[in-house]
């Protein structure tokens, strides 16, 4: 008994798995740059201990998921919805971060280097934005 | 229909001595129940909605409570690095250089040009400068607010606070604790029980204000990292709302003995907030903020600076500062902050700070301890301590005020000296951890 | 003029509701000896002045809360001359159950169905559900302000139908037996049953309502009162 089609409930599935896996990656990166004390490696940054354990939060909120999404049940297709919520609400934060640091530069304050503002949650969103598609296609004749 | 998931939820049942009260009202839900079935139809696709599907995850036994502190992290990133360009606009360049260029070249008066570069520019104008930071809080708080999330995360909060005994109404009066206690402690009314009305009262000042936001955002803005801001400040806010759920716990445990009373909470539906409504929101709890700025905060600078000032002579019209009445003040203060590796003026500022807490940076800045002097008078753990006092020691005068009218005078002093003694016990704690297990320095 | 209360649960559209009749003009003050907010408001409708109180929204209107009892307070003391009660379409089952508290109250209630928009599959017969209640049923949309109109003139009518009142809510034989009986008594006491409704009175003596017993408490009945409801 599905609520959906199981077929692009396994897309779904395996995209969240992807992506779970990803914040998980990214999350505990973070974490190890930090107390390590390396410090940033590339487009990871070295000071976002605290902001790793969230990803963690997001990953387990994808993950959470994909078993139900796969048997095409909208309570598993849920946690995907809200993983995508967490993803959405991480990656606009820090892309209005990247405009507020804009401003500062324009002003003559700090640096802006392409890869420090191209912070994790923002090019994860973007990786989640197909993703988030495919969901509202499940999702567009339910309800509000 | 009551299948329908987190439309309403009973977290506890009635005590069963109160048997017919309990009849008396399963027998009304028996017939609220037949009279629906014979008027109301339900499409069965209404089965899962939109709404449904975001409670599956809000509202979820593991998931609910790390989600809703994941949110409030990116809302302080957002808040506090997103808005730090804006707040140093209008203090570095508004109030930092194009203002007193323009009296210096204007006012020939050292007095007037005194009063006007301490007290008007740096004092008034650094908690003005903060406007961006605490409307772009506030909008963020309405649009969560706004949009049906609060009530969820109240919701999961609550469940959890249950257990630990506390009453299920509590968060709510917290939540609007952030834009300032005064309302929070007000808020309290809707709980229906005495003792958890009063038990709540107690601990809404250890929610961070809109005011503290001040000081946390001065402060951790000029000692730590930009990038570190949002995090501290998010650690300082969090060890606050911590320390609330542990007094209340304590509290239940010794003056207020008891189980809590029942409750039943029902759910807004979500819903994307306009634009308006925030706003106005936003504006209702923000309009103080401008409002004691030209008020209060502005008394008490002019007062600092007077004592700053005078004796006119052996100050010689305020450069001398160590001669002055606010140093005699600061420097009966200072022993009692010695060990927070606190100097006087900080002392003299956390004394007014009494009145309201922005006037703890307006004191700071007329004093001339700006953002760029902070770093040469303060190590990192000595500013984390200072935060962690700032948070609890007693929020404002209005707010103990307004504990007196809603509790008693009696109560009034048992949360001020509750709240110094705690405030000076976990500013020690972190003092003892940092600078005598972790050896870090207290003195710059 | 006429005074009309509005009451529902919290987050029906109350407030929605409240600032559409009276066009946003609100006068904002304190409930006489408590810390509970009262909002009143003004509106018309042909010609016939009509003055709003918005009291606490509430689940019940037991006596453990201040914004309970206010509510309770106005509506047994001052008696309005209508009570609007607003429920909400989504979630009839809890919201009927203040209703259900307001009939035993004796108030002359117009129950307003707020529906939400956006909220589709839900069909409600109000001609049916007014019969079976007793009492007008107006369908509104609070945040669009469709059927204020109505709900004024309904109110209107409800305030100048004299004696009129909602069905009783059926017991069971038991304990509507047991509610007569402690009514019975009660109703001996008749600077008691001038004051209050007695069948109110008598259920709110079996739920053991803290302020009803110290009503009761003072009667020269007491005794058989209590005895009644054993």
């Amino acid at each position: 008994m599905s609520d959906f089609d199981t077929g692009i409930g396994k897309t779904v599935g395996i995209y969240a798995i992807v992506l779970g896996l990803l914040y998980i990656g990214i999350g505990a990166a973070k974490i190890v740059l930090q107390v390590s004390g390396i410090g940033r490696v590339g487009v990871i940054p070295g000071n976002d201990a605290l902001g790793g354990l969230f990803f963690f939060v997001i990953a387990a909120t994808y993950l959470t998921g994909v078993k139900g999404a796969v048997n095409g049940e909208y309570r598993g297709l849920s946690f995907l919805l809200g993983g995508f919520f967490l993803s959405l609400v991480y990656g606009i934060v820090y892309i209005l971060i990247i405009g507020g640091n804009a401003v500062s530069y324009v002003l003559g304050e700090g640096d802006f280097l392409w890869f420090v503002q191209f912070t994790p949650s923002v090019w994860l969103f973007i990786i989640a934005l197909p993703f988030g598609y495919l969901i509202g296609q499940i999702t567009k004749d339910m309800s509000w | 229909m009551s299948e329908e998931p987190s439309e309403e939820e009973v977290l506890e049942e009635e005590e069963e001595q109160e048997e017919p009260e309990v009849l008396l009202a399963e027998k009304r839900y028996d017939e609220i129940d037949e009279i629906l079935s014979k008027t109301m139809k339900i499409d069965k696709k209404r089965e899962w909605s939109i709404n449904d599907m975001l409670d599956v995850v809000f509202l979820n036994k593991r998931l609910g409570i790390p989600v809703f502190i994941a949110l409030m992290w990116a809302v302080f990133q957002l808040v506090f690095t997103f808005g730090a360009p804006f707040q140093s606009l209008i203090s570095d360049k508004i109030f930092g250089a194009w203002l007193p260029d323009l009296t210096n070249a204007v006012i020939p008066n050292k007095i007037v040009l005194s009063f006007l570069n301490n007290a008007v520019f740096n004092g008034v104008g650094t908690v003005l400068s903060f406007i961006p930071i605490i409307f772009l809080l506030f909008l963020v708080l309405a649009i969560l607010e706004d949009c049906g999330y609060m009530a969820r995360a109240a919701f999961v909060m609550d469940k959890a606070m249950y257990k630990l005994g506390l009453h299920g109404k509590s968060f709510i009066p917290l939540i609007s604790g952030f834009g300032c206690n005064i309302p929070g402690v007000m808020a309290c009314r809707t709980i229906g029980s005495e003792k958890d009305r009063k038990l709540t009262i107690l601990v809404n000042p250890l929610i961070s204000c809109g005011a503290r936001m001040v000081i946390y955002t001065f402060i951790a803005g000029a000692i730590f990292p930009a990038e570190m801001v949002g995090t501290v400040i998010f650690s300082i806010v969090f060890l606050g709302v911590a320390l609330a759920i542990a007094m209340a716990v304590l509290f239940r445990h010794t003056l207020f003995k008891g189980s809590p009373s029942a409750f039943m909470m029902e759910l807004p539906r979500y819903a994307i907030p306009t634009a308006k409504a925030s706003i106005l929101h936003m504006w209702e709890r923000g309009k103080w903020f401008i409002y004691k700025a030209g008020t209060i905060i502005f008394g008490i600078v002019v007062l600092v600076w007077f004592l700053q000032v005078l004796p006119w002579g052996p100050t010689q019209g305020g450069t001398v500062i160590e001669n002055s009445y606010i140093a005699m003040i600061g420097h009966f203060l200072q022993p009692s902050v010695e060990i927070f590796g606190w100097d006087w003026k900080t002392a003299v500022a956390l004394f007014f700070g009494f009145m309201a807490k922005e006037t703890v940076v307006a004191t700071m800045e007329t004093l001339g301890q700006t953002a760029d002097v902070l770093p040469t008078i303060m190590t990192p753990l000595s500013a984390y301590a200072l935060l962690a006092f700032s948070l609890i020691y007693v929020p404002c005068v209005a707010c103990m005020a307004t504990i007196w009218r809603e509790m008693s005078l009696k109560w009034m002093f048992f949360a001020i000296a509750y709240l110094m003694i705690l405030a000076g016990l976990i500013s020690l704690v972190i003092i003892g951890i940092g600078h005598f297990l972790l050896g870090m320095p207290i003195h710059v | 003029m006429i005074t009309v209360a509005l009451i529902g649960n919290p987050n029906v559209g109350k407030t929605a509701a409240f600032n559409q009749l009276t066009g946003m003009k609100e006068h904002v003050g304190n409930w006489p000896g408590v810390t509970v907010e009262k909002k009143t408001g003004k509106c018309k409708y042909d010609g016939e002045e009509i003055e709003l109180v918005d009291l606490p929204g509430t689940y019940s209107l037991t006596a453990r809360s201040m914004d309970e009892l206010v509510a309770r307070n106005f509506i047994v003391e001052e008696k309005p001359d209508a009570v609007i009660d607003i429920v909400n379409n989504t979630n009839m089952e809890r919201n009927l159950y203040l209703t259900f508290l307001l009939i035993e109250l004796e108030a002359k209630i117009v129950l307003t169905i707020n529906q939400w928009t956006g909220v589709g599959g839900i069909e409600i017969d109000e001609q049916k559900l007014s019969g079976i209640l007793g009492m007008p049923v107006v369908p509104i949309v609070a945040t669009t302000g469709e059927g204020m109109e109505e709900l004024k003139k309904v109110a209107v009518e409800v305030a100048k139908e004299k004696g009129k009142r909602a069905n009783p809510i059926d017991y069971g034989e038991d304990i509507n037996a047991l509610i007569k009986k402690v009514e019975a008594e009660i109703k001996k006491d008749t600077s008691l049953s001038s004051k209050y409704p007695t069948r109110w009175l008598a259920i709110k003596v079996l739920e053991k309502d803290e302020e009803v017993l110290k009503e009761i408490d003072e009667s020269p009945h007491k005794g058989e009162i209590i005895d009644a409801a054993g």
